[in-house]
């Protein structure tokens, strides 16, 4: 008798399950095309904030990881308009450098990440909590040139990246100042309101770098960091002919998977964050993801670190002609004559006050 | 100020004299201290705030911005204009956004008599005059398509077409409802993802010329910008003022991938430019055009003229498609600008591939004026360039742009900069709640306000059918909402904030506020002894 009540259960279930399924107005399964549409990108245009806010020559490191980052996200397709790069203090041309005018990230001194086109926008002693907290907001001083401001939308994805010293609820800025973890939430709050960012992707690569996200509260930010609270970030390697260390160890791996991205890539954000594991670490790598909607392991990397540009052929015309072809012939008699002078030669060494 | 403990070298005398000079002192020190030191110290580090209508700023989203607009019909039968009108009132009833009005236009003898629709168009606007914004449809046999849109604010329609197009005509091109729904709408994922059309532009024109001594191309484009450019801005200043440079480039080339590709021309072949690596090439060149020199948004038209070692070029899709058309050779990328191809003449190339001296040539103006205005017309989103079926729209053979498109456009930018100066407005007000330690002064106080002021004016104004005062409004208001929420002393206090008042005080007052409060012990324990002697 209990075996057929054990049979008549197993079939009320079976039964009850196959309703489930089979119901068309089953609410709890979202239809796939919502979830994809809730998936996609939405962004028009990326930014980047890379910041180095340490100073002084054996800080080497911290200037080699911002511009290899640097590096990275302009290989990727971001323009320099776009991209605000903070560096407190100069190595490539530190007397102390012994590869005057060349940055390198790694002991085998490969690439130069310093390069020709390199466009610092904050350099030296102007690399300040203060600047960094305008530019942010957007409220900076009047007579602030355009390059130096971030013009960012509301869809506008912007990456921060962050390096230097730091602490439990703060970065340290030029030695002499910190920024704490709840003023850059207020920031970034700042920035939400005024809808100047679509989605942002933070990454810190300092000591204890998982407090400076732990205050933020405003939705589509992205964060990784280098390290927990209580956890130093170490450094990878030295170069016995700098003196000084190259680059840190999650900065290192970081471009190390960077450098097989392509502009057409598939790779996601997702795996990205899962770059760097402790045994090569050390220290333990921190993701806030609760305020993402989205799953990063549907967002693609270049969402973040490249840039798009939408163009489109347009080959109409408006066919208004107001003037004949003549008429835009360039006047050569029209230039005015260039006056004959005369060139004067002063000795190289002026003998007559010697006489 | 120690008066219970006394010393031992004076005899404790419970003299009622000194007993009231001490009482006297204590009261002295606790009525400066607290009763005018504390408020004093209180409201000297009150943060500076100007009185500002929060309240009201925080129910701006309460009132939707709604539009008044005037629709004219002519039909020849008046029977056939009522239907229209009836229907077309039922597809407007419940609208949120728009506020239609239908008027009917009966015909007269005058109006049965005219030859042309232009000779229409006049006779019925003498009769009913239009304000900035209103349209009108016109009924006229003749026509091939169902609607006709002409270059004023007019459309010619068929005997035979149905309300329903004409109710499409209306929400697709004219009132552009869908792109008014984008602006207004809630949600961060729907909305609008573009910047708001900004007070100034600087347009530049570049022409690229790589190989300037191998291509000897003639060109006054200052005069062709002067001619073609500056005046037709002119007319679309209504929004945004516009400042234009041209200047030529040499020696800056374009980085991209050039396949060389055979063909029946007379020097055999023309290379291809893929669309895939059109942005790309964007990127190349964008940082040599001097564009960061100003400081308002740039918007840049460039002319590159190919070397002859490159020459013709032609940008092909990625299924092998050329995408030349009439001899056009552009694409366009806002906001940044638009990039057009001026291939050098056939001649020129055969003359430099038989290594003879480079010819000098003229590039051709009207060719790629005409192209650079319509390209122009693109970026500003004045142009609409939905399609429906059967609607066509008349050329534009004026230096101007049509003017029911640039009206839409008038329209549509008044109700964004409404839309963003009130969430502007609105944004503020609730950081000022959430942050306590922001400074707002009287120039920002008056910013704030006086927007407030304008956007009401301009959302009553585009009730009350003044589509030329709206848009002036609107755009008064918006201005003075990013000036008052950028302004650089909004973080003043940035290290001050309420915690630090408290940590720095506290040490300096504490040891004076001691005493003070330990006498009001001694106080109330005099007192108590003076009613027990009054009981007593």
């Amino acid at each position: 008798k209990l075996n057929k009540m054990r049979m008549e259960l197993a079939w009320i279930v079976v039964i009850h399950l196959v309703g489930c399924l089979a119901d068309p107005q089953d609410t709890s399964v979202l239809p796939e095309g919502f979830v994809d549409a809730t998936q996609r990108s939405t962004h028009t245009n990326n930014w980047a904030v890379l910041v180095d806010a340490s100073r002084f020559w054996f800080n080497y490191r911290h200037v080699a990881n911002v511009l290899s980052i640097y590096r990275s996200v302009k290989r990727l397709g971001i323009p320099d308009s776009q991209i605000i790069l903070m560096i407190a203090d100069d190595m490539a041309c530190n007397p102390r450098n012994p590869r005057p005018g060349q940055v390198y990230n790694n002991a085998n001194q490969h690439i130069n990440v310093y390069g020709d086109d390199v466009e610092v926008d904050y350099r030296g002693y102007e690399v300040t909590v203060e600047n960094f907290v305008r530019l942010l907001t957007g409220r900076t001083q009047n007579g602030t040139a355009r390059s130096k401001k971030l013009l960012s939308d509301a869809g506008s994805n912007v990456l921060i990246y962050l390096t230097g010293h730091g602490g439990d609820g703060f970065l340290k800025f030029q030695d002499s100042e910190e920024i704490t973890s709840q003023e850059l939430a207020d920031g970034i709050q700042q920035m939400w309101e005024k809808k100047r960012y679509n989605e942002l992707f933070f990454m810190v690569d300092t000591c204890q770098a998982a407090s400076l996200y732990e205050k933020f509260t405003s939705p589509n930010v992205l964060a990784v960091a280098s390290s927990l609270v209580g956890e130093d970030s170490l450094s990878h390697h030295v170069d016995p002919s700098i003196g000084v260390y190259m680059i840190d160890r999650y900065t290192y791996y970081a471009l190390e998977f960077l450098e097989k991205v392509q502009p057409f890539s598939k790779r996601t954000i997702g795996e990205f964050l899962q770059v760097c594991p402790k045994r090569v670490c050390i220290s333990t790598v921190g993701v806030r993801k609760d305020l993402y909607r989205r799953d990063p392991h549907k967002v693609p990397i270049t969402d973040f670190f490249g840039a798009i540009r939408p163009t489109r052929v347009s080959t109409h015309r408006i066919n208004v002609t107001l003037a004949n072809e003549e008429d835009f012939i360039a006047q050569q008699d029209e230039e005015p004559l260039k006056k004959p002078f005369k060139i004067v030669l002063e000795p190289q060494f002026p003998s007559e006050f010697f006489k | 100020m120690e008066t219970t403990s006394s010393s031992p070298f004076k005899p404790r005398r419970k003299d009622k004299d000194e007993d009231k000079f001490r009482i006297g002192a204590t009261i002295a020190f606790i009525v400066v201290i607290i009763g005018i030191g504390v408020p004093m110290w209180w409201r000297t580090t009150t943060v500076y705030r100007v009185n500002l209508p929060s309240s009201d700023i925080l129910s701006l989203c309460e009132t939707s911005i709604k539009t008044a607009v005037q629709v004219a019909i002519y039909t020849k039968q008046p029977s056939r204009g009522q239907l229209l009108i009836s229907e077309l009132q039922a597809a407007f009833s419940d609208n949120e956004i728009w506020s239609v009005d239908f008027k009917q236009l009966s015909a007269t003898t005058k109006t049965q008599e005219a030859h042309t629709p232009a000779v229409l168009e006049k006779l019925l606007l003498e009769e009913h005059p239009q304000s900035m914004g209103d349209f009108m449809f016109i009924e006229w046999a003749n026509l091939q398509e169902d609607l006709l849109l002409t270059t004023e604010r007019s459309a010619l329609m068929r005997s035979d077409t149905t309300s329903n197009k004409l109710v499409q005509l209306l929400h697709a091109k004219i009132l552009q409802t869908y792109r008014i729904n984008q602006i207004l709408s809630t949600d961060e994922r729907m909305g609008a993802k573009s910047e708001a059309p900004q007070p100034a532009y600087d347009v530049i024109v570049s022409v690229l010329n790589p190989k300037p001594r191998l291509t000897h191309a003639q060109w006054n484009i200052a005069m062709a910008v002067k001619t073609y450019i500056e005046p037709w801005l002119a007319q679309v200043s209504g929004v945004s003022n516009f400042t234009v440079r041209s200047q030529w480039k040499y020696r800056v080339s374009i980085e991209a991938d050039l396949k060389q590709v055979r063909d029946q021309s007379r020097l055999g072949r023309h290379y291809a430019l893929q669309e895939s690596a059109l942005p790309h090439l964007l990127t190349s060149i964008a940082q040599n055009l001097s564009a960061s020199t100003t400081d308002k948004p740039a918007i840049n038209l460039v002319v590159y003229i190919p070397p002859c070692h490159t020459a013709p070029l032609h940008i092909y899709d990625s299924k092998e498609q050329r995408l030349t058309r009439n001899g056009v050779d552009a694409f366009i990328s806002p906001p940044w600008g638009a990039f057009i191809i001026a291939n050098p003449p056939e001649r020129v190339c055969l003359a430099a591939s038989n290594d003879k001296q480079p010819l000098p040539y003229q590039v051709s103006t009207t060719d790629n004026m005409q192209v650079m205005l319509d390209q122009l017309q693109k970026l500003l989103d004045i142009s609409s360039e939905l399609q429906i079926d059967g609607v066509k729209a008349v050329e534009i053979e004026q230096l101007e742009p049509r003017r029911w498109e640039y009206e839409s456009f008038l329209r549509r930018s008044a109700i964004r900069h409404i839309s963003t100066a009130s969430s502007t407005l609105q944004s503020l007000i609730k950081l000022l709640d959430e942050i306590s330690y922001i400074v707002i002064d009287d120039d920002v106080g008056a910013a704030i306000t006086n927007s407030y002021a304008d956007i009401l004016a301009a959302k009553a104004a585009l009730l009350g059918h003044r589509l030329a005062d709206a848009s002036a409004l609107a755009k008064r208001a918006f201005v003075a909402s990013e000036r008052g929420f950028f302004d650089a002393s909004l973080l003043a206090q940035l290290y001050f904030p309420d915690e630090q008042k408290y940590a720095i005080y506290i040490p300096l007052f504490l040891p004076i506020m001691v005493p003070v409060l330990s006498s009001f012990n001694m106080l109330r324990s005099v007192l108590q002894a003076r009613r027990k002697a009054k009981q007593a």
